[in-house]
């Protein structure tokens, strides 16, 4: 092998190499991107299927929780407050007793608050928690014109996050019939 | 035999065996790492369209359920959408954006309804208010219907704006329209059961037949901003009053099994394009000012969100069929099978769902 021929070679294996490399360094970041709005598109389905949960067992939406004190979360386009029936052990429903969850915003996040009938029993654990952290609107709708009389709810949410730069956003849409409805 | 000596500057002609299997391997690798990125990309982006479409699904289960049972009537033949539309959900349509206009009312934006074309005698674009359901209320918005909307006196291909009132579906609600009537001479009669020439018309759709209520004559040319008003209070009857720019122009009743609530929506019909400001519907007023993104409480995801391969048809993605269960003679059961589909790379995409409903309305 001559110097040119060796230089020549070097060469092209110096422009392959930082192809091959350039190509993994865009899959590697084309890999994180979408891994990025896989995760906006899963914490959209992982609220909705919290969401609809507490939705399909509710009885009927309040107007708002607490009746009194601070802070009040009222039922609307921003928050919900749900009426559930109490859950016992061996999963059976008390015949009158009532639990509480509210959904509502907090920032970017999605948080349920639960209030349980401790007194009735129920297997249901007093607490907030956060759902999801990359929330950016969430919209409740009522199928009637007054929210207490509401037998279905659909929810409209929207999660985003910034990928390569530039928002991400993810719209999804679930709607519930009360199935405990008197 | 002689034997050809190598002189000095003259290289080896071809490559050798290892040579070509290491390229073809090089090569390989590059081609299949950028097949995968592809791939990738359009997995989660059909993964996405099904989710989508399962919630419509769902989304028309329940509202089927929730439907009166002596409403569940049969629908067949699925293969013409017509004959098996979506019940009791009502869906957007039409390109709406928020866009920077100079004239608008309230500056510096309006909502756009982008130029339709190819619409006939039909309902071009729908947008619904926030709220799910309206029963007495009052709607007013400011409405400009731009200079590029199709004029025609022909009501089949003529412009025209208006709002759905107390609206179940496509098929069952109150609609009411504004034509052009202009000093040019062009005014389409959107009344044509009615002496003389109307371009203010209100009807009642039920079953997907429509029963007019009223209709009036105003003037309404393009370029102009107009401030439309319809106030719809009581359950029987209903009583309507229309407004334009505050003159009283058509009042009018419903007494035969009318709406006693529902959905509301700005609607556009044949080739239109149109802005809309100062949106009022009792509870707020929106002006769109804030962000050039469409406001959450505006948005909905429906069936003409998917794509699909006839865009001057709407809701024609979803069919449902109903029909008696077990015996085509029970009477207090019924199967329903719900099928969404859009068009993926020239490829109809499907999904299906099936769900018995009761006359107890204890879904199945």
């Amino acid at each position: 092998m001559t110097l040119a021929e060796m230089l020549v070679g070097v060469f092209v294996m110096g422009i392959a190499g930082w192809i091959v490399y350039d190509v993994y360094v865009s899959a590697g970041r084309f890999s994180g991107s979408e891994q990025d709005r896989i995760e906006v598109d899963v914490s959209a389905n992982r609220v909705l299927t919290v969401m609809d949960q507490y939705l399909r067992q509710a009885k009927s939406v309040l107007a708002q929780y607490p009746t009194s004190g601070a802070p009040t979360y009222t039922s609307g386009d921003s928050a919900v407050v749900l009426a559930l029936p109490t859950t016992l052990a061996g999963n059976t429903l008390h015949a009158s007793a009532t639990d509480i969850a509210v959904f509502y915003r907090n920032g970017t996040a999605l948080v349920l608050l639960i209030d349980a009938d401790e007194g009735a029993s129920s297997t249901r654990t007093d607490g907030t928690r956060e759902i999801t952290a990359n929330v950016k609107d969430a919209f409740f709708r009522y199928n009637t014109v007054a929210v207490t009389s509401a037998t279905a709810a659909t929810v409209l949410l929207r999660t985003q996050r910034t990928v390569l730069g530039a928002p991400y956003t993810q719209t999804a849409l679930l709607n519930v019939t009360f199935r405990n409805h008197p | 035999m002689e034997r050809k000596s190598r002189q000095p500057g003259q290289s080896k002609a071809g490559f050798t065996l290892v040579e070509s299997i290491l390229s073809l391997f090089v090569v390989s690798i590059m081609v299949a790492l950028l097949v995968g990125l592809a791939s990738t990309r359009d997995v989660n982006r059909r993964a996405a369209q099904r989710s989508q479409a399962a919630a419509l699904a769902d989304e028309e289960i329940n509202a089927l359920r929730r439907l009166d049972f002596t409403l569940l009537t049969d629908q067949t033949n699925c293969v013409t959408p017509s004959n098996c539309p979506f019940k009791n959900v009502l869906y957007n349509a039409g390109r709406w954006a928020v866009v920077a206009d100079g004239t608008a009312p309230s500056q510096p934006n309006a909502l756009e309804l982008a130029l339709a074309s190819g619409f006939t005698n039909t309902q071009s674009g729908q947008l619904q208010f926030p709220a799910g359901t309206y029963g007495d209320a009052t709607f007013t918005v400011q409405v400009k219907v731009a200079t590029d909307s199709v004029s025609n006196s022909n009501p089949s291909l003529g412009w025209a704006v208006g709002m759905t009132l107390r609206s179940r579906d496509a098929a069952n609600g109150y609609r009411l329209r504004f034509a052009e009537n202009d000093a040019a001479g062009v005014l389409t009669d959107l009344d044509t059961v009615a002496a003389g020439v109307q371009n203010v018309y209100l009807e009642k759709i039920a079953g997907g037949s429509a029963t007019p209520l009223g209709s009036t004559n105003v003037t309404l040319a393009k370029g102009t901003w107009y401030t439309l008003e319809a106030a719809i209070t009581g359950t029987s009857p209903v009583s309507f009053t229309i407004k334009v720019d505050g003159t009283t122009v058509l009042t009018s009743s419903d007494s035969s099994s009318p709406y006693a609530s529902g959905s509301t929506a700005l609607i556009g019909w044949n080739d239109v394009h149109a802005l809309v400001d100062d949106v009022q519907d009792g509870s707020g007023t929106w002006n769109f000012d804030g962000s050039t993104e469409l406001p959450l409480a505006w948005v909905r995801l429906g069936l003409n969100d998917l794509p699909d391969s006839t865009p001057t048809t709407l809701n024609d993605n979803g069919t449902v069929e109903i029909v008696p269960y077990p015996q085509p003679s029970s009477v207090d059961l019924k199967k329903v099978t719900v099928t969404v589909g859009w068009v993926q790379k020239n490829t109809t995409q499907t999904y299906t769902t099936t769900s018995l409903i009761g006359k107890s309305e204890l879904g199945l």
